[in-house]
């Protein structure tokens, strides 16, 4: 099934990163592999340095960090905003809202429609179509996406699976509706039944954290991670990937009534440089036309990676008078998997900022 | 596929492992290089040159190449 929006656009992108870069190169001892097995991960998987939150670290400080920095450029007034979504796996806290906070950091009219949804590495394409949604109701309001996770404070440091990829990262999106005519064609599927191929059990109501839950302990694969981590299972997970992914992104093109060539880029979320390489394989699309360097550069930051990809790969172009045809798809926990095929270009703002903000204290 | 051209395939996803020693008796799991990398490329090549699915509990099931050959060829 397919949904199709008119008149959309996004129109500024800001993605707000960790300064802490940490390299592969110096974890590698935490991981029971020999040093040659773990030097070949790292260049099929595309390991070498990630961006990584300190301790205490918020999806709201950044978000309000960046949106700071788009008010200052100009690209954004206060006014201009009719609702606040937030993406995220990681919220400052259970209650309240991460939008709400946001939202009181500002002078945003009580008007505001603010609300959090959990999404994992899908997380983009569900903001993106609540964003949609939600502009067809808004006439001349934006909406103002924030999209991202500090995953690293929940993957051990011991779990070669998960660690070598995790990045941390907020991204601020904002969508509104256009004067030009266009379509957006979207898809986003959904398999609860492997909903458990990643998740972190402890946390949540089921298993509340406790002692027991930090005590971390060997899988198989001689990885170490206790309850309170996140454990996906990569080999489904890949599988996942390279069959349904690409299926979905070559049925939403028919529907869309294009074909691969018409495509100048697809902007995929950034899981490693192998799936990636597989994927753009299976679309027997060049590999130069989905970006993987993200995970070398800066990690996997889950809900923020593609406008991460967006921000370091396409900056220049997004904001040069011309459009391009751009397809994103983000795919993972749930499972959820999402494509979005539509025009981009000419957009206020397209770039990344460290964070050096306030970090607001605890009820402040 | 026959089970000369499986193994020369599974051989593939290996760099450093020569290919001479490759053969249907290998108990692939006591190489130096099998890896997890290494199973999910297996995962992929029989993904894409026999269009069939198969888990990394799949392989870990198996001991030796032919195991794993008539466990891929049955699905």
């Amino acid at each position: 099934m397919k949904h199709i929006f008119k008149n959309k656009r996004i129109s500024s992108i800001l993605t707000v990163m960790p300064p802490h870069e940490v390299f592969f190169a110096d974890e590698m001892h935490n991981y029971s592999f020999p040093e040659s097995q773990n030097k070949r991960l790292a260049k099929v998987m595309g390991f070498n340095k990630r961006r990584i939150g300190e301790k205490y670290d918020t999806v709201s400080d950044y978000a309000v960090y960046g949106i700071q920095q788009l008010i200052e450029k100009g690209v954004l007034k206060t006014d201009e905003v009719g609702a606040i979504v937030v993406i995220t796996t990681t919220p400052d806290h259970l209650i309240p809202p991460t939008s709400n906070i946001i939202q009181g950091r500002f002078d945003f009219s009580t008007e505001t429609i603010c609300q959090d949804l959990s999404f994992g590495c899908a997380g983009y394409i569900a903001g993106v179509l609540q964003a949609f949604m939600l502009l067809d109701v808004l006439e001349d309001k934006k909406v103002l996406l924030v999209t991202g996770d500090f995953l690293s404070q929940r993957i051990a440091v011991r779990d070669r699976g998960s660690r070598p990829i995790v990045g941390d990262a907020v991204a601020i999106t904002i969508l509104e509706n256009s004067k030009e005519d266009n379509k957006c064609y979207c898809a986003i599927r959904n398999d609860g039944a492997n909903c458990f191929a990643v998740y972190i059990p402890a946390g949540g109501t089921r298993l509340p954290t406790s002692p027991e839950t930090g005590i971390e302990e060997q899988d198989i694969f001689n990885n170490y991670r206790a309850k309170d981590h996140l454990v996906m299972n990569g080999d489904l997970v890949f599988n996942f990937i390279i069959n349904e992914v690409p299926v979905m992104m070559e049925e939403l093109m028919q529907d869309a009534g294009i074909t691969k060539d018409d495509i100048d880029y697809y902007m995929c979320h950034q899981s490693s440089k192998f799936t990636l390489q597989k994927v753009a394989d299976r679309l027997d699309v060049p590999r130069q036309k989905v970006p993987n360097n993200i995970i070398e550069t800066y990690g996997n930051s889950s809900s923020a990676s593609i406008p991460v990809n967006m921000a370091y790969n396409l900056s220049e172009e997004l904001t040069q008078d011309k459009q391009l045809k751009i397809m994103l798809a983000g795919f993972g926990t749930g499972l959820t998997w999402g494509a979005i095929i539509m025009d981009m270009g000419q957009m206020d703002y397209c770039g990344m900022v460290d964070f050096a903000g306030k970090h607001y204290a605890l009820g402040e | 596929m026959e089970i000369t051209q499986f193994i020369e395939k599974f051989a593939e996803q290996f760099e450093e492992t020569p290919r001479s020693i490759f053969a249907a008796t290998t108990d692939f799991k006591s190489l130096d290089e099998w890896d997890s990398l290494v199973s999910l490329s297996v995962i992929s090549m029989v993904d894409e040159e026999l269009g069939k699915r198969i888990t990394g509990a799949d392989i870990r099931s198996c001991t030796t190449i032919e195991d794993l050959y008539n466990l891929v060829m049955s699905k």
